[in-house]
């Protein structure tokens, strides 16, 4: 890890909210908010790939899309590189996004069919005011790093398969030559044959390129490939940040240590005789979501405390962050 | 589990499926053989376009109208391929039950769950509406539905995705079939959700001794909950065997290739392989092996002969290399 105390970290995310108005039926004009972030901080350093898991509806794509400013977020800062992106002008923000870009879950539509591979790879130089020349040799570096071959240029997506248009993906994201890239789920909509190669390029381009990484996915065994840190999000807000092999060795939130307990493993001898903690029920809405602690309805450690008072987000090891009135340390 | 001495329960040979295709046709099952025994669990595991779907859907009638099957389906002595639709109108949803990947496009929803539910009983029982609706209210009891007589009558989009998939495998054992065929059971499920559904499969094969055919692309489902492996690749059995043969003796290169390549939560620090290459696309015939352009073991006579499922221990493989065996003989390993 790249990480030191004295330097400031590349990216300051500070009590990001983000809000949706939803019209619970037709009829009714009257509109309710549905909180998909509600008051998320986290630091990324540079070169240092951060993993925001959780399951579908926590809000971890939300948030990197507030933080790359892709999704307006209702309040909050983000600080990248000492600068605050969200007061940013609409000009100001593209030339700032020259130094952080993202890589799309499916390869099959983040592609433009009917641009070829290397205009694909090339659209960003252009945009940034590169020229036709320039634009054409970089791109076959580019795709030259993510192992396609330069002669790729020349031919469009639909001549790839889902793993190669990947490659493509993160060849678009690289183009600027960023430092950082949030990847939302890049490996899921992938065969598992595939997903290995595109899992080893990215540790490779992480490592070569000191690249940091804002990574979003549900599979915490390609998570734990991927990434120094995660942070695990539940209905809206981080429960647990920790190192990887912290997070995975001593989970200290409870929603964590089901997450981890839930995830198959591939072996027959070991899947078998695991104690699993099974939770009940499915996540509750973001739109009325549970007084105090927001897990507490699954919990099977909760008491009255959890609905009354939710739990801040507080240090219990160096570098390690959680959210529970009856953590698994305690 | 499988009790060999018995006649299997579902026995397909030989299975070839094709689709016409506007330039021609994909030939997307080819010859695939698989038995599941009364009471087990099958797991046919392969990735996209291997033709794990395909065989099932032949097995069920189900195909479409530009697809054609050609083999041999048995299903407790019945041939089902070619069979009149009446009869397979009373297998289908009666002794064979089958659930979809995607719950929320599988129900109606227009239709209350009990009504579907119901429906699913009416079908096959001469029984009257409200006996199929209080059967119904039995079923969501059944697959641990929370407050199952209250909400019986909501509708699939009041439901969430694992509660829907709930109701699904309801209506797939509405008349106590003795097989279930499940189609990516909890791929569109979140993990905490599938370990409750994969919780409920497991209890009830165990309760009912219902066998369970599970197609699936995720080899930490089929850890968990199956009894033999078919590993197919290109339409056919690559290899196929006892669950632990498979994960911890696999003979095959891709079988070895697959488990090498796959990220796991408590090996962190494994170095992954990925196979390289991709899966041939079924438009052409393949010559020789399929898997041999992939293949690190591949040798000559790959590249020229299909090789046929052979016994390998205990069991079947489609490999004239078997580099795992010639490296025991040798003492290498």
């Amino acid at each position: 890890m790249t990480s030191t105390s004295i330097e400031a970290p590349l990216v300051q995310v500070r009590d990001l909210v983000k809000e949706f108005e939803v019209r619970r039926s037709s009829w009714r004009t009257q509109a309710t908010t549905l909180q998909a972030v509600s008051g998320v901080s986290f630091d990324i350093s540079a070169g240092e790939a951060l993993a925001l898991v959780g399951e579908s509806g926590c809000g971890k794509s939300t948030t990197a899309r507030c933080v790359l400013r892709l999704t307006e977020p209702t309040s909050g800062s983000v600080r990248f590189d000492g600068v605050e992106l969200t007061e940013l002008s609409s000009g100001e923000l593209r030339k700032a996004r020259k130094r952080f870009q993202m890589v799309f879950q499916d390869p099959y539509t983040s592609l433009n069919p009917r641009m070829t591979v290397g205009e694909i790879v090339g659209e960003p130089l252009l945009v940034h005011g590169a020229n036709a020349a320039e634009q054409l040799a970089r791109a076959a570096e580019l795709l030259e790093q993510v192992q396609l071959g330069a002669d790729a240029a020349d031919r469009y997506p639909h001549q790839f398969s889902g793993g190669q248009r990947q490659r493509v993906g993160i060849a678009r994201a690289l183009a600027l030559s960023p430092d950082l890239i949030a990847l939302d789920e890049p490996v899921s909509a992938l065969d598992v044959s595939i997903q290995a190669e595109i899992i080893r390029l990215l540790q490779h381009l992480r490592d070569e390129l000191g690249l940091a990484f804002l990574f979003i996915a549900h599979d915490l065994s390609v998570v734990r490939h991927l990434s120094h840190r995660v942070a695990v999000m539940y209905l809206g807000k981080i429960v647990e940040v920790a190192r990887t092999a912290d997070l995975y060795s001593r989970p200290a939130h409870p929603y964590t240590k089901a997450l981890l307990s839930a995830a198959p493993i591939p072996d027959p001898l070991i899947e078998r005789d695991r104690v699993r903690i099974v939770l009940t029920g499915d996540p509750p809405t973001p739109v009325n979501p549970p007084s105090g602690c927001r897990f507490r309805t699954r919990c099977w450690r909760a008491e009255s405390l959890c609905a009354e008072v939710e739990p801040p987000l507080i240090d219990i090891a160096e570098g390690h962050k959680v959210a529970c009135h009856f953590n698994l340390w305690s | 589990m499988s009790d060999l001495t018995t006649p299997p329960l579902l026995e397909i040979r030989d299975l070839h499926v094709r689709f016409a295709v506007r330039n021609g046709q994909v030939h997307a099952v080819r010859g695939l053989d698989l038995t599941v025994h009364r009471g087990e669990v099958a797991a046919v595991v392969g990735e996209s376009g291997s033709g794990k779907s395909a065989s099932m859907l032949a097995t069920l009638g189900l195909l479409d109208i530009n697809a054609s099957a050609s083999g041999s389906v048995r299903f407790d002595g019945t041939e089902l391929l070619g069979a009149p639709p009446p009869v397979l109108r009373s297998i289908r949803g009666g002794r064979i039950g089958m659930i979809f990947q995607d719950p929320m496009t599988s129900l109606n929803p227009v239709l209350d769950i009990r009504r579907q539910i119901a429906e699913a009983v009416i079908t096959h029982r001469q029984v009257s509406p409200r006996q199929a609706e209080s059967k119904a209210v039995e079923l969501l009891e059944m697959v641990s539905f929370p407050d199952a007589v209250r909400r019986a009558r909501s509708y699939p989009h009041e439901l969430s995705g694992g509660m829907r998939q709930r109701v699904m495998i309801a209506m797939a054992l509405a008349n106590d079939p003795d097989i279930l065929i499940a189609d990516e059971p909890t791929t569109a499920l979140d993990v905490t959700v599938q370990a409750q559904i994969l919780d409920l499969l497991r209890s009830l094969r165990q309760s009912r001794e219902l066998a369970i055919v599970l197609i699936t692309h995720d080899l930490g489902v089929v850890a968990g909950l199956a009894d033999t492996v078919n590993v197919m690749y290109a339409g056919r059995i690559a290899e196929s065997g006892p669950v632990v043969d498979i994960f911890h003796r696999p003979q095959h290169p891709y079988t070895i290739g697959l488990l090498a390549s796959l990220p796991r939560l408590d090996r962190p620090d494994r170095e992954l392989t990925p196979i390289g290459g991709v899966p041939p696309r079924l438009y052409e015939e393949p010559e020789g092996c399929s898997f041999a352009p992939r293949c690190r073991y591949a040798v000559e006579a790959c590249h020229e002969v299909e090789p046929p499922l052979e016994r390998v221990e205990a069991s079947m493989v489609a490999c004239s290399v078997l580099p795992m065996r010639s490296r025991t003989a040798e003492g290498s390993l």
